[in-house]
């Protein structure tokens, strides 16, 4: 009796990691696409480490969508694959990307494009058993649900005795990760700086009651004051002052710099004017 | 557009000391503009064109003109008019293109040299059209655009003419060939086309520079990319579009790093060519407006940035760099700067003089070097919608802890390290300029003292009536001028420096923020 069988991925994929970097970018090309094309596609380049994709960058691909064909740019996407390879030869292919809500019949095709692809780019045996089957990333541009969604997908193959029936797309958890200084990139528009002086000062309107206390916060501060340091007066104010004292010295010194700068290019000046009759000695 | 295609001046045929007619032509007509005599009623006037010939002439007259044309008309579209006195006959060129020497054969042909002008204005607006047709079918684009790629076009057809130093600096080429190229004066055609751009540069005028608008998208791939590869400093390209007094970057793509080694030349060429290719393809915006780099603590005022500025300029109209620092980043706050030369430097390095005469006369001192624009970032609003959809919730739990951070030490270290550095450098430029005084005055003096000991022989050749001798003697190595050295280096030092002043100034503003707000939370 032929018995539906569901293959699970050779390694276990459990989650992916998105930079906004690629988010960025597929939104660019998106709002960049030309006029006949639904959706855009394109390669996704990362890293793979412990199960978890990493997705650090990513290139758009021309391709040609009808009702029943797909047709991608191959030639583009390997170009692109071999000048990103000359910046950053750790950036390997692990997946790519479509706007647009869902799953489509073309977009299996293209995926077997990617599965070989994947096979192709690497290089040695070792590598290949590691190589995890490439994911799908869709990013929902046209905010059908009232949200921006974006899912990744891994491809399970569906097969009945010997022949493989279809693929099933089983949706991965993603999450979005950003680095310290990607993050302060990303604020968008004039920069909002989250200082701690301006959260003192709100802990202090939310004790005046102007604000509607929330006490998740309020809890998250009076915790961070708690745990300060206790040192004992006396070695604080050492502590504090021995900085303070540095601080200041390093300003002088800078001052003094400046001067000495601004002072040695006057003198160069006078130097010349004076000419060659008289000998000044300059002093640094 | 359509006063660029006109003529500038009509060309006179005259015939025994009296003006025959005028005549100009453009790419696709010749004009002949014929004075009428004035007591003659109109109706007399008649012209007959033919495929090859010209009539013109008093109706009941011998005809005024009779002659062949120069090279075949097409009748349909050719025609004439009466304007004022003058009867003003369009003659269609069956062969566009091509260079009339005269309307008539055999006679009023102009002179060799203005064949050559004539040839090289037509060749010029054919070659402006074509780039207007180009242009008009891609939408988007913006006039100060073609100019843009027009000037890289220039690169495509001649590599032998940018001899940039390093491959980073050369502007990217484009490969678009036009079959202009077919023309046989390759060479003079280029010179002549890249003197007409710099004409018509030079005629508009250029808005300064007011602000760099970065997409959110360029930013984070400088930022990428130089956080991946620190503490090696990396180099990329930017793209995007020079509009009025904005320029805006949309995109970037980063430079493999290059190791020592000749054949990597070819490869890195090779490289930017297939990246701005595959590019265009997906519809980025394909012209080089700058690049980018990272830098150590910012040290990055050396002569290279100098030189590689003075190569993009050279190409395009307005370029800037981008300077990334990943060290001050990581202290919380973003270290992105925009850096253009000022023209006043610029056309002192085009003569490459750097001596304190010329550097006075200007009134350049060492702030004048670069100039720094602000950086403005925008977003197009879908990625803005995505943005504020995945924005943590809880801003309290996200926030900048890097910025609290009270040990400074070591990178207020480092920067010091640097400034003692460059103040050893400084001194030693300073002794430099001392010793070349010293050595000035020495020779003044002892060219004095020649000249005295000339002078007294003299006296004594003139007591004995013999000539006396010459008062300079060019061939004696006192006369020998002592080359003033170069300012250049001292002042980038000098704006090093004061570039690590200001670091340092920065941070230790911040630690005192840090220490007192340490001294509140205790005392509570």
């Amino acid at each position: 009796m032929a018995v539906l069988r569901i293959f699970p991925p050779p390694s276990p994929v459990l989650s992916a990691r998105l930079h906004p970097v690629v988010l960025f970018s597929i939104c660019d090309f998106y709002v960049r696409r030309p006029d006949q094309a639904d959706r855009v596609i394109g390669t996704l380049l990362g890293t793979v480490f412990g199960g978890v994709v990493e997705i650090k960058n990513s290139y758009a691909v021309p391709h040609n969508e009808s009702a029943d064909q797909v047709t991608l740019d191959v030639e583009h996407h390997r170009n692109m694959y071999m000048s990103h390879l000359k910046v950053n030869p750790k950036e390997v292919l692990v997946g790519w990307y479509s706007t647009g809500v869902g799953v489509s019949g073309g977009s299996a095709l293209i995926h077997d494009f990617y599965v070989k692809e994947l096979k192709d780019s690497t290089k040695d045996i070792r590598e290949a058993q590691n190589s995890v089957p490439p994911v799908h990333l869709t990013v929902d541009t046209g905010f059908s649900n009232g949200e921006a969604s974006i899912k990744a997908y891994m491809s399970v193959n569906l097969s009945l005795g010997d022949r493989s029936l279809a693929a099933l797309f089983q949706e991965i958890p993603l999450d979005l990760r950003m680095i310290e200084a990607e993050r302060v990139g990303s604020l968008h528009g004039p920069f909002t700086f989250r200082c701690a002086a301006p959260r003192l000062r709100c802990s202090m309107i939310y004790q005046e009651g102007q604000v509607n206390p929330d006490n998740d916060i309020g809890r998250f501060l009076s915790d961070t004051l708690a745990s300060v340091p206790k040192i004992s007066p006396v070695a604080f104010d050492k502590v504090f002052n021995d900085r303070v004292q540095d601080n200041l010295a390093l300003v002088y010194l800078l001052s003094l710099i400046r001067a000495q700068l601004s002072i040695a290019e006057k003198l160069n000046a006078a130097a010349q004017t004076d000419g060659q009759q008289t000998t000044m000695s300059i002093s640094t | 557009m359509a006063e660029k295609l006109a003529p500038d001046k009509r060309h006179s045929f005259t015939h025994g000391g009296q003006k025959v007619f005028e005549w100009d032509q453009t790419l696709d007509e010749v004009n002949i503009y014929v004075d009428l005599p004035a007591n003659v009623p109109k109706k007399l006037f008649y012209c007959k064109i033919q495929s090859a010939h010209i009539e013109v002439g008093i109706k009941g007259n011998p005809p005024y003109l009779n002659h062949d044309l120069a090279c075949p008309v097409k009748t349909d579209s050719s025609f004439w008019t009466l304007e004022d006195e003058i009867m003003h006959v369009t003659l269609q060129k069956r062969d566009k293109g091509q260079t009339w020497s005269s309307p008539i054969l055999g006679q009023g042909s102009l002179d060799p040299y203005s064949v050559d002008l004539e040839q090289k204005r037509l060749m010029l607006q054919r070659f402006q059209e074509e780039e207007y047709a180009y242009a008009s079918c891609q939408s988007g684009y913006s006039p100060s655009r073609i100019q843009v790629s027009t000037s890289l076009r220039l690169n495509s057809l001649g590599p032998a003419l940018t001899q940039g130093p390093s491959w980073e600096a050369r502007a990217p080429i484009e490969i678009f060939y036009f079959d202009l190229l077919a023309l046989a004066n390759y060479s003079e055609y280029l010179a002549m086309v890249r003197s007409f751009l710099q004409a018509v540069s030079s005629e508009e005028v250029t808005p300064p520079l007011r602000v760099v608008q970065m997409e959110g998208l360029a930013v984070l791939k400088i930022i990428k990319h130089c956080n991946e590869f620190s503490p090696a400093l990396v180099t990329g390209q930017l793209l995007g579009l020079d509009v009025g007094s904005v320029l805006e970057v949309t995109n970037c793509f980063p430079f493999p790093t290059r190791e020592e080694d000749e054949e990597i030349e070819a490869d890195g060429a090779n490289y930017q060519l297939e990246m701005m290719r595959c590019l265009r393809e997906v519809n980025v915006d394909n012209n080089t407006v700058g690049w980018y780099q990272s830098t150590l603590l910012g040290s990055f005022q050396t002569v290279e940035l100098i030189e590689t500025f003075m190569n993009y300029q050279e190409n395009i109209r307005r370029c800037v760099c981008i300077i990334y620092d990943p060290s001050r980043s990581s202290q919380g706050a973003l270290a992105l700067k925009a850096l253009k030369l000022t023209d006043s430097f610029m056309d002192l390095h085009r003569n490459n003089n750097f001596t304190g005469e010329k550097l006075r006369e200007k009134k350049l001192s060492w702030v004048d070097i670069f100039e720094e624009i602000p950086i403005k970032v925008s977003n197009s609003a879908l990625v803005s919608a995505f943005m504020t959809e995945l924005e943590p919730e809880s801003p309290v739990a996200q926030c900048d802890y890097d910025r609290l951070k009270l040990s400074t030490a070591p990178y207020v270290e480092r920067n010091l390290e640097f400034l003692i550095d460059c103040m050893e450098d400084l001194s030693a430029e300073q002794n430099k300029f001392q010793y070349y005084y010293r050595n000035l005055s020495r020779q003044q003096a002892q060219q004095q003292a020649w000249l005295q000991k000339r002078r007294v022989e003299n006296m004594a050749r003139k007591a004995a009536g013999e000539e006396p001798l010459p008062e300079e003697d060019p061939s004696n190595p006192i006369f020998k001028p002592i080359p003033e050295p170069s300012r250049l280096d001292s002042y980038l030092i000098t704006n090093q420096i004061s570039n690590y002043c200001n670091q340092i100034n920065g941070v230790a503003g911040q630690n005192f923020n840090r220490l007192y707000m340490m001294k509140a939370l205790h005392e509570n």
